[in-house]
């Protein structure tokens, strides 16, 4: 039944779309015929022929409102009306090319802004890895009874997991990040490498572009499989895209290794933003030298991340079902290490959020598509006022058409189609503006670390860009098209009939209003986070910044052992503390702000974890004697590392103010003990008391951290600071020959300024740079307003020359007149600011965690936004008020 | 938008198929047939009927084609499909159900 309507449908519809003029003469013959009938008819019914044309129509409601109905009923119109409807609206738009122009900008520069963010989120957060079917993948993690959860396990703990939990999982993986020294032909470079299990590729599905990639058969023995396959880019930047690559013989850390195999090139690793550059079998981990040989075979050295891929058929739930009776039996073989704790597995996508499980990454996010969103809206709220005001000047031509048979529908879905137009024209703009925006912050490196943010232009982004551009159209559209639709005929004949009814100036007001009160939000971020950069900036960070300049040393990367490394540091200090100008130089695990810190469970002598607590993680340093002298890091209580602390005295730490506090409270620290958890060697004695400070960023909050010296445990990965009077640039090129010259070919990374580093890694520069992205959306915002608002003053004074006129003829003082034109405005501004300051109160506190120093309803803050959009609005105001008093009442009068 | 403001809701669609089930015609006799075969009781104006026309035509129920009429000038003439056929019929059955069961209500003897 279906079928046999639509095989008479079908051709009629199509005939009716692409032979619109046969069917349109069909129509006009058809209604003719007829209306000749009836004209004959009456005729001879004995009236004047043109007596009976007119009555002819009349009885056919005539003939062109006949026409519209019969389209309308042949169904396909709303086809042909969108055709005809998006030619008419490019036909408007290009007879007002000024109006066409802003329009599109400011739209380009809405959609693009949100674009170029959404791109950025997009890739952080959204977009699933570019390998075999991505959503099966998990991440997994350790978590304890108290909720806190580490995203590693040890060796043994992997292999037990990878074979019990195999009714979920298809396969399992592990990985451990690393950065090694790459040497090729004599010369070194700091490379970041995956060290893998051997099924990290084929679980993930990726097939080599060159050679080969590892194989499942290696990676399990230490030191069996010495290979190494290049990450794409690296492969291009470093070996210009060589295929003779395969085979070459190089040294990681000092140790041979030959290159098997070139990943492929939208591979980055099994980590989505970070551009790996090397994958190196897992076994191979000793190579790094700091490693003791039973890593992958002790339970209590978790340091393996957990990828596994589930079974297709297999629910998350039931492979959270598996992994229970999995952590169970590892309860059951090691109660001490793994009691109490649970196995849980994550959607690989929602494991982004980097270590430490903080939501800073997505609190961002949100926070500036939250601003660029309102910035949109604003856009929008801007241009309806605009397509508002011409729709009024185009009343006459709406009124012709209502009375030309044109239906309250159809002239609303015109109307509509015009503002979606325009807002489609404005997302193309706007996506290609978003395109070339996000290009610029899409390979950032963090202290030499390569990140991979490139906003990938796929369909999640377009369909953001698409739906944000649907709605602005459909808000600049909307309230036109209801407003125009109420249309009066009688305005055809009318002179004069451009006037805004009443219902239309209280809108235009309300959406100025709207758009005042988001300012006012916008500018309030702003503020704050301005408020926090300067805070932030005079911070008391715990030590001295400045003249500080430091540089990444690894003598592993050579192949130097922990006795040459030692001696290789003395040299070194040595060498570059005899440079003119340097005051002061000294080693650290890491310095301050650093992207890879030391951390460690520790345990406190005479304290005893109940089973299922775990012990406390705490930061740390390995450092040289001088560290607290460099960095000017006063000690409060007790002493500081000494030259008899070696290798053979007793081994003692310098722990920060807060953990005196945590630890020991209201007793005196110095001489208690305390050990890395589960560590055989002997206690460590508190031996001072250092200022706290900032660690890893500058917005943290006090944190307990302690320091031991070097000389008693050794690591290789270390930070040379040195502290002196000369020039940045001076100073680098002198340590960088001391270290060429001590140790030739070894790489020296993440060489900058103490200030520098506080900026790229502190915070400091992402609190800049949200600062000032703030300030830029504020400063939209507020213009966007004040455009608005200007507009809606001045067309109504406009509106009300003659009135003022014959107020003033009548002898109405210029005060009066003043505030008849600034009332409008002034009503608008004192309702926007009312919204915008109880909007801002609830939405604010959501970014306090950004804030430095200032609580998200600082009254400072909020009076001097107000201050200023006042001040600002009224400075705007001041050209309609004046044109306003300028009023000649004589020639208004005379114009009658 | 279409419908008859001086007939029952669908009422029309029913007489039209009705009409042109006897043979085809075009919009100007289809128009003296309604006046003539329902009297002055059915007032059918002029301006619903083309549009109800159309309507059918889309729904695939009649099929036009152009063709001398008696006057000699080409006219637009509209006959039934086999699915007009059958549209007929249903819309009969349903009419016939629902004028039977008004006149069963209105016939009810007032107790």
């Amino acid at each position: 039944m279906k079928l046999e309507q639509w095989l008479y449908k079908l051709p009629l519809r199509i005939r009716s779309l692409f032979r619109r003029s046969q069917v349109e003469n069909d129509l006009a013959e058809e209604l003719q015929y007829h209306f000749d009938r009836q004209v004959e008819v009456f005729t001879e019914q004995g009236m004047s022929p043109q007596e009976a044309r007119l009555a002819a129509i009349r009885r056919m409601s005539g003939l062109e409102q006949q026409k519209e109905r019969c389209r309308e009923a042949r169904g396909v119109s709303w086809i042909e009306d969108l055709v005809a409807d998006v030619h008419y609206a490019l036909r408007i738009f290009r007879k007002a090319p000024g109006f066409t122009t802003v329009a599109i900008l400011s739209l380009a520069l809405g959609v693009g802004c949100n674009t170029a963010i959404f791109g950025l989120v997009n890739t952080i957060l959204l977009r699933p890895l570019p390998v075999d079917h991505p959503e099966q993948l998990v991440t997994l993690s350790l978590q304890e009874k108290s909720g806190t959860s580490t995203p590693v396990f040890s060796y043994p703990d992997y292999r037990d997991i990878r074979d019990q939990a195999a009714a979920a999982f298809s396969d399992v993986l592990a990985y451990r990040v690393g950065l090694d020294g790459l040497s090729v032909n004599g010369k070194a470079d700091r490379i970041m490498v995956h060290y893998v299990t051997g099924n990290y590729f084929t679980l993930l599905g990726v097939k080599p572009v060159l050679g080969r990639l590892i194989l499942p058969s290696e990676g399990e023995a230490p030191d069996g499989d010495p290979v190494l396959v290049l990450g794409y880019s690296y492969w291009r930047t470093h070996f210009g895209g060589d295929s003779n690559v395969i085979g070459k013989r190089v040294l990681i850390d000092g140790h041979p290794f030959t290159i098997v195999g070139v990943a492929p090139q939208h591979f980055r690793s099994v980590q989505a933003v970070i551009d790996v550059q090397g994958y190196l079998p897992l076994g191979m981990l000793l190579v790094e030298g700091n490693y003791p040989r039973e890593v992958l075979n002790s339970r209590s050295m978790r340091m393996f991340s957990l990828v596994g891929r589930l079974r297709p058929e297999v629910t998350p739930n039931q492979a959270q079902s598996v992994l229970r009776i999995v952590a169970k039996h590892l309860a059951e073989i090691s109660p001490n290490l793994l009691g109490g704790m649970s196995i849980v597995a994550q959607p690989e996508v929602r494991s982004r959020i980097p270590l430490g499980g903080s939501q800073r990454l997505v609190v961002v996010s949100a926070l500036f598509l939250g601003m660029t969103g309102l910035v949109l809206v604003m856009t929008c709220v801007n241009l309806a006022n605009l397509f508002l005001v011409r729709g009024t000047a185009r009343g006459k031509e709406i009124a012709m058409r209502a009375a030309l048979g044109c239906s309250r529908n159809r002239l609303m879905r015109q109307l509509l189609t015009e503002s979606m137009v325009m807002a489609l024209l404005g997302a193309a703009a706007g996506i290609v503006l978003g395109a070339l925006t996000s290009r610029a912050f899409s390979t950032p490196k963090v202290q030499g670390i390569p990140i991979h943010l490139e906003a990938h232009f796929d369909w999640r982004t377009f369909g953001y860009a698409l739906v944000a551009s649907a709605l602005t159209g459909l808000m600049l559209g909307l309230f036109p098209a209801l407003h125009a639709s109420r249309v009066d005929l009688g305005m055809v004949s009318r002179e004069g009939g451009t006037r805004l009814s009443v219902a239309g100036r209280r809108l235009r007001g309300a959406l100025v209003g709207v758009q005042v009160a988001g300012s006012f939000l916008l500018l309030v971020v702003a503020g704050l986070l301005t408020h926090s950069l300067k805070n932030a900036e005079q911070l008391d960070l715990g030590f001295d910044a400045h003249n500080v300049t430091s540089f990444g040393i690894d003598p592993n990367y050579l192949g130097y052992e922990a006795t040459g490394g030692g001696q290789l540091f003395q040299e070194i200090l040595r060498r570059v503390r005899a440079l003119p100008g340097v005051e002061s130089a000294s080693l650290g695990c890491c310095g301050p702000m650093s992207t890879a810190p030391l951390f460690a469970p520790i345990s406190i002598e005479g304290y005893s974890v109940r089973p299922g607590e775990a012990n406390q993680t705490v930061f740390f340093n390995q450092v040289s004697r001088d560290f607290f002298e460099t960095l000017h890091i006063p000690i409060l209580r007790g002493r500081g590392f000494q030259q008899s602390d070696d290798r053979n005295s007793p081994r003692v730490a310098i722990i920060n103010q807060t953990m005196a506090e945590r630890f020991w409270p209201g007793r005196d620290p110095i001489g208690r003990k305390f050990q890395f958890a589960g560590d055989s060697r002997p206690w460590m004695q508190v031996a001072g008391v250092a200022k706290d400070g900032k660690y890893l960023a500058i917005s943290e909050a006090p944190q307990p951290y302690f320091y031991v010296p070097l000389t008693q445990n050794y690591g290789s990965s270390e930070v040379l600071l040195v502290r002196s009077q000369a020039a940045a640039e001076t100073v680098i090129k002198e340590v960088r020959n001391e270290i060429g010259a001590v140790a030739p070919g070894l790489p020296v990374v993440g060489v900058q300024t103490m200030l520098q580093r506080m900026d790229e890694s502190g915070g400091l520069g992402s609190l800049r740079m949200s600062a000032a992205l703030a300030a830029a959306l504020g400063a939209l915002g507020l213009s966007l307003a004040l455009i608005g608002l200007y507009g809606v003053v001045s067309y109504t004074a406009g509106q009300r020359t003659k009135e003022i006129g014959i107020r003033m003829a009548l002898g109405a003082p210029v005060r009066s007149i003043r505030w008849l034109v600034l009332s409008q405005g002034v009503m608008v501004l004192s309702i926007g600011l009312a919204s915008g300051i109880v909007c801002s109160l609830i939405a604010t506190p959501v970014i306090s965690r950004f804030l430095v120093g200032i609580t998200p309803t600082d009254p400072k803050t909020y009076s001097e936004v107000s201050i200023a959009l006042v001040a600002v609005t009224l400075a705007a105001l001041y050209i309609p008020v004046r044109r306003a008093t300028r009023v000649n009442p004589m020639m208004t009068l005379r114009q009658e | 938008m279409s419908k008859p403001s001086d007939l029952v809701q669908g009422t029309l669609d029913l007489l039209l198929l009705k009409i042109l089930a006897l043979e085809p015609l075009h919009g100007w006799a289809i128009s003296q047939r309604l006046k003539q075969v329902s009297g002055d009781v059915l007032q059918v104006s002029d301006g619903s009927l083309y549009p109800a026309l159309h309507k059918l035509e889309q729904e695939g129920w009649i099929t036009a084609e152009w063709k001398p009429s008696e006057n000699n000038r080409r006219a637009k003439f509209y006959s039934l499909t086999r699915l007009g056929r059958r549209q007929l019929g249903k819309e009969s059955a349903n009419w016939n159900r629902l004028s039977s069961a008004i006149a069963h209500v209105i016939n009810l003897e007032e107790a």
